[in-house]
């Protein structure tokens, strides 16, 4: 009986030929054990049972998604890498009171989204205030991802919403959280957020409608 | 992807999403400045949040409020030596009988879980202790029982609930 065309290609390529004995076949080699993955939760027991050092990895784990967001939402390089570091530092610091450690990413944003929150409304102080003392030679230092005209038009479209509406915004259609994870997040009720998102996105789409056309 | 399932959304914003999701360069030290501040004493961090520089914006209205209050205050009170009024041995005690770990996390301490441990009593079975320095004044404070159960003090006052909702207790320490 000649085997079919594909089992005959493996026997080819194995070297056999299909006389072979199947159980003359060498045993096949045992799949390595499966690690179960450390998760936030583990590292988080490990970190208030006093190995600190346990922490570092939930710094590693999450300090993209972190910092996009913090960038994302502030707008200025230096700025949200403050707000991170402050977010990590106070999540450590008030890490026995995560109720659900397996959550600790989003717990941790909610953190770093009060300290978006505190550092905007101090960026704007200083801005109505100090606006006229910054020289307006200044060389502006380029930031390395605004290359592209259409780059520059998302993130002058971004820093036109409201506050709430950009934070609901990149929070759904950026860092992909569902509308509970954000209201845990955010305080605001299912309704509101779902507003906002929408009045985000119809302002945007006016706003970018042209840079989009011309890209 | 959200972005990919849901048909509904505009071309204009996918396309504006997507640019947003690309990664953004992180400090490449961050985690170790992040550990750095995390194993600072706690003195050291409340002396550097003491001389921290902060903005204070005053009013033109508020800033001569302001220098007739401390005009007031220089008048009315008198420096006078107050011996004694540093800090004071307060003893913590809980009873836990079946844990195998207890500390005291509060404002004093920075709300630090790995800080401040109790040690279990050689003269009462079960209970755990430890004897902190605190300065006179109002102090909140909680146990950590087997560093996932926090529990307020119930020899104590209980005191607000914290920035999650969680309950404290709360201890004024009088000076002498």
């Amino acid at each position: 009986m000649t085997p079919p065309p594909r089992i005959a290609e493996w026997i080819a390529a194995a070297g056999l030929d299909a006389a072979t004995d199947p159980s003359a076949l060498p045993a096949p080699t045992p799949l390595p054990p499966t690690v179960p993955p450390v998760t936030d939760g583990t590292l988080v027991a490990q970190v208030l049972s006093g190995t600190t050092e346990a922490y570092t990895q939930l710094v590693e784990r999450h300090q993209r998604q972190l910092s996009r967001y913090a960038l994302r939402m502030l707008g200025n390089a230096q700025e949200a890498e403050d707000a991170v570091q402050e977010a990590f530092v106070r999540g450590y610091r008030s890490l026995a009171k995560c109720e659900d450690p397996e959550r600790y990413r989003a717990w941790l944003f909610q953190i770093l989204v009060n300290r978006c929150r505190t550092r905007a409304k101090a960026a704007k102080a200083r801005a109505q205030r100090f606006v006229a003392t910054e020289p307006e030679t200044e060389p502006r230092v380029p930031h390395p991802e605004a290359a592209s005209a259409w780059r520059e038009e998302i993130d002058r479209a971004l820093a036109e919403l409201p506050s709430d509406q950009r934070e609901a915004f990149l929070l759904k259609y950026v860092e992909e959280l569902s509308y509970e994870e954000i209201s845990g997040i955010t305080g605001a009720s299912l309704s509101a957020l779902k507003m906002r998102v929408k009045r985000a996105c119809e302002r945007l789409k006016d706003l970018l409608k042209d840079a989009y056309d011309s890209r | 992807m959200i972005l990919d399932d849901d048909p509904e959304i505009d071309a204009v914003i996918r396309t504006m999403a997507a640019e947003l999701q690309r990664p953004v360069r992180v400090r490449p030290d961050l985690a170790a400045r992040v550990m750095a501040e995390v194993r600072r004493p706690p003195l050291e961090r409340a002396a550097r949040w003491v001389i921290r520089p902060r903005t204070i914006t005053v009013s033109p209205l508020g800033a001569l409020a302001a220098a007739a209050a401390i005009g007031a205050l220089v008048f009315l009170v008198r420096p006078a030596p107050a011996p004694g009024a540093g800090p004071s041995a307060i003893a913590f005690t809980y009873y836990a009988p079946t844990a195998s770990s207890v500390t005291l996390v509060g404002e004093f301490n920075d709300w630090d879980p790995n800080a401040t441990p109790l040690r279990p009593s050689d003269a009462r079975v079960g209970t755990w202790t430890v004897e902190v320095p605190l300065a006179p004044g109002r102090h909140e404070y909680a146990f950590l029982v087997d560093g996932s159960r926090w529990i307020p003090d119930p020899a104590a006052a209980q005191g607000p609930r914290g920035e999650f909702g969680e309950p404290n207790s709360v201890l004024t320490v009088a000076g002498s």
